[in-house]
C-alpha cells in the first residue's frame, strides 16, 4: 500500500467558551487534520496539535517539513495491517522516514511529537480500512468503560467554583483544577468543600512554579487530599524535579517533562514515583505513547490518558481506544465535544455523558466517521497545503 | 446590576419562579441590547442575513412539536395541561388553526422557498433533534433532562412573547410579506405574556412535584443558559450568557 497523496488542514474551530491555563487562553482549536490517500483507493484521517511551548513544534515547522517529507512517503511500501506487528511496522517506517527531519530539527523543537502523531494517525485509518479491521482489534480493551475527569479552565474563582458545581451535578467523580502560585490555596479548599471529601482532585500548574514555591504550595495543599499535582515546573534539569519530588507528598503528574520516551526513561531513572501524562499529540502518536505506558507499567507509575485543548473526535476517538487499552490508566481527559468545540468533525457523537462516561468505539478505524465537509468548513482558507506523494 | 448593564443574578435562594424569571430577563436583556439585533430591526441587515435570520428562526421552531411531546411525556401528569396546550396548538389540533410548522413553511413560500433553502432548514431542524436524541446524556435523570428541555422551551415562549412582533415586522419590512405570512408571529407575540406565564407556573410546578431542590435547579438552569441560546439560535451568534 502506497500513499498516493496527502492534505493537511489547519482548523480555526471556535470553542462554546474560551479555555484558560496558566500558559495560554483559548477560544478557539487550532487542530490540524491529516488525510493520506492510497493506491489502493482508501484513505485516512490523521489529527495533531503543535505546541511550540510544549514540543517546540509550529504550524511553520510541519509545512516546511512535509513537502520532502510526502516525496519519500510516496516512496513506502507499507505492509498490510497485521493485527500483531501493524503498529510496531508502521512505526518503523515513519523512523526511518522521520530521520531526516529529527536530525535536522532546529535547536527549539524539542521532538517531532506533533508532526509524527498527525502522520502515523493518518497511514492507520488508511491501513486500518483497507484491512477492514478496527483499531480496537489491535490494542483490545481491558475495560469496556471510561469514566473522563472534569477539567476546569483557569478563571476567576467565583467563576471556578460555579463550573465545578456544574462538573458535580453532571455526575463526575474526579476533577482537575489549574492553579498558578500561592494564592490558589484558598481556592482549592474552597473547590474541597464544594466537591466533597470523596471527589478525586488533582491540580494542574502548567509551569507555573519556581521549586521553592511548588514546595511551599504542595505543603500547604496537602491536607486536602489532592491525587497529584501536575507539571508544576517548567521543563528542566529532571534532578530538580526528583528533588522536589522527594520533598513533597503529591504525587507529580509529568507532563511538559515528558515529551519523548528519553524523557520517560529518564524520569523513572532518576526521580521518586510520578505519574506519566500521556497525550498523543504531545507524545508522538499511538506508538510513542504505547512504549512509554510501557516504560510507567514496568517501573509501577500510573499513568493519565490526557488531552491537547481543542482535540477534535479523531483524537478523542484514538485515546478513547488506548485509554480502555491500557491497564494502569488512572485518569483520562479529553472527549469534550460539542461541551467546548461549537461543532465536532465526526457524523457520530463522541463526548462523554453523565459523570463523564463513555463507552468503546468498536467500528472501523478509529470507530468514527469524519465528516469532511465540516473539515472544510472550519478549515483555515489559507492554510489548506495538499502535496502529491511520488510512487 | 453588573458591569455588563444586566441584573445581577442573586446567589442566595429564592422562590424558583423568580429565579427564572431573573434569568429569561437577563437572556431578553443581552438580545435586545445585542448590536446585531439592533442592525436587524433598524433593516441594516443585506438579504443574505435578513435570509439567514429567517432561516435559523424556521430551524429553530420547526420541530417543536416534537419538543413538546417529550416534555409531555415527563412532566408529572397534575403539572401537564399547558405542556398539552402548547402541544395540541403546535400541532393545530383545533378547528381552524394550522400547525404551526405549516405558518413556518408559508412564511418560507412568500419569501420563496427555494431562496431560503427550505430543505436545507428541514434538515437543520431534523439535526437539532438527531443531536439531542444520539448524543449521550449529560444528566442522571429523566426529570433533570427534562428541567433542561423545559427550561429551555419556556424560555423562548417568555421571550417570543416579548419580541415575536418586532420579529415580524422586521420581515416583513425586508421581504414584503403579508400578514398571512406572518401569523406563526402573532400567535407567538405580545398578545400571548399570559400564555408564557402559565409557562413559568408550569416550570415552578415541575420543580416543586419532582422535589428538584434549590441547588440542582440553579445548576441545572447555569449549565442549560451557559450561553445565550436566542443569540445563538436566531443570529448564530456564540454568546456567553454571565447566567
Amino acid at each position: 500500500v502506497r500513499v498516493t497523496c496527502l492534505t493537511l488542514w489547519p482548523l480555526h474551530l471556535p470553542f462554546v467558551e474560551q479555555f484558560a491555563h496558566a500558559a495560554k487562553t483559548r477560544r478557539a482549536s487550532d487542530t490540524l487534520i491529516f488525510k493520506v490517500e492510497t493506491n489502493t483507493g482508501f484513505w485516512g484521517y490523521g489529527e495533531t496539535l503543535v505546541r511550540p511551548y510544549v514540543t517546540g513544534e509550529s504550524l511553520a515547522d510541519l509545512t516546511g517539513w512535509l513537502p520532502g517529507l510526502c516525496t519519500a512517503l510516496g516512496r513506502i511500501d507499507f505492509k498490510p495491517l497485521d493485527t500483531a506487528t501493524g503498529l510496531r511496522d508502521l512505526a518503523t517506517a515513519l523512523d526511518q522516514l522521520l530521520q531526516p527531519v529529527d536530525k535536522a530539527r532546529p535547536p527549539q523543537v524539542i521532538a517531532l511529537g506533533g508532526l509524527r502523531c498527525g502522520l502515523e494517525l493518518a497511514i492507520l485509518d488508511a491501513l486500518l480500512h483497507e484491512a477492514g479491521r478496527s483499531l480496537m482489534e489491535l490494542l483490545p480493551p481491558v475495560r469496556r468503560e471510561l469514566s473522563y475527569s472534569a477539567v476546569v479552565s483557569a478563571a476567576d474563582a467565583e467563576k471556578t467554583l460555579k463550573v465545578l458545581r456544574h462538573f458535580k451535578q453532571l455526575g463526575f467523580k474526579q476533577f482537575k483544577l489549574k492553579v498558578a502560585g500561592q494564592s490558589d490555596v484558598a481556592l482549592v479548599e474552597q473547590a474541597r468543600q464544594t466537591l466533597g471529601a470523596a471527589a478525586s482532585l488533582r491540580l494542574d500548574a502548567n509551569c507555573a512554579f519556581t521549586p521553592e514555591s511548588a514546595r511551599v504550595f504542595a505543603e500547604a495543599v496537602q491536607h486536602l487530599n489532592i491525587a497529584a499535582l501536575e507539571q508544576p515546573l517548567p521543563r528542566g534539569d529532571v534532578e530538580v524535579l526528583a528533588k522536589l519530588q522527594a520533598a513533597i507528598s503529591l504525587p507529580i503528574l509529568h507532563d511538559e517533562s515528558l515529551i519523548s520516551l528519553a524523557d520517560g526513561q529518564a524520569l523513572v531513572r532518576c526521580a521518586p514515583p510520578g505519574m506519566f501524562n500521556i497525550r498523543l499529540a504531545k507524545c508522538g502518536g499511538l506508538w510513542a505513547s504505547l512504549q512509554l505506558a510501557q516504560l510507567a507499567q514496568e517501573a509501577g507509575w500510573p499513568v493519565q490518558l490526557g488531552c491537547l485543548v481543542g482535540e477534535t473526535a479523531i483524537l478523542s476517538a484514538v485515546g478513547r481506544v488506548l485509554a480502555a487499552h491500557l491497564p494502569q490508566c488512572s485518569f483520562v481527559e479529553g472527549s469534550f465535544g460539542t461541551l467546548l468545540l461549537q461543532q465536532d468533525i465526526s457524523r457520530q457523537s463522541v463526548r462523554f455523558g453523565f459523570a463523564g462516561r463513555a463507552g468503546l468505539l468498536p467500528g472501523p478505524g478509529f470507530g468514527i466517521e469524519v465528516d469532511e465537509s465540516v473539515v472544510r468548513k472550519y478549515a483555515l482558507a489559507d492554510g489548506v497545503r495538499g502535496w502529491p506523494c511520488s510512487t | 446590576v453588573d458591569s455588563g448593564g444586566s441584573p445581577k443574578i442573586a446567589s442566595e435562594p429564592m422562590a424558583h419562579r423568580q429565579l427564572f424569571e431573573q434569568w429569561y430577563t437577563r437572556l431578553h436583556q443581552q438580545f435586545a441590547g445585542h448590536e446585531s439585533y439592533r442592525r436587524l430591526l433598524d433593516g441594516d441587515y443585506s438579504r443574505t442575513e435578513a435570509l439567514a435570520f429567517v432561516r435559523n428562526l424556521c430551524r429553530a421552531h420547526l420541530r417543536s412539536p416534537h419538543v413538546l411531546g417529550f416534555l409531555f411525556a415527563v412532566t408529572p401528569p397534575r403539572d401537564a395541561q399547558h405542556v398539552q396546550d402548547n402541544l395540541l396548538e403546535e400541532l393545530g389540533y383545533h378547528e381552524g388553526e394550522t400547525p404551526h410548522p405549516e405558518l413556518l413553511q408559508r412564511l418560507a413560500q412568500a419569501i420563496g422557498l427555494a431562496e431560503l433553502d427550505w430543505t436545507a432548514v428541514e434538515k437543520g431542524a431534523d439535526q437539532i433533534l438527531f443531536n439531542k436524541i444520539e448524543e449521550p446524556l449529560m444528566f442522571g435523570t429523566i426529570k433533570e433532562v427534562g428541567l433542561n428541555v423545559m427550561l429551555e422551551v419556556v424560555g423562548f415562549e417568555w421571550f417570543l412573547a416579548r419580541e415575536s412582533g418586532r420579529f415580524g415586522q422586521a420581515i416583513r419590512r425586508y421581504f414584503g410579506v403579508d400578514d398571512a405570512a406572518l401569523i406563526w408571529f402573532s400567535h407567538h407575540s405580545e398578545v400571548d405574556v399570559a400564555h408564557a406565564e402559565q409557562g413559568l407556573d408550569t416550570l415552578a410546578a415541575y420543580v416543586d412535584s419532582y422535589g428538584l431542590d434549590e441547588s440542582t435547579v440553579r445548576n441545572i438552569g447555569e449549565i442549560t443558559f451557559r450561553e445565550n441560546i436566542y443569540l445563538k439560535r436566531y443570529l448564530d451568534l456564540q454568546v456567553e450568557s454571565g447566567i
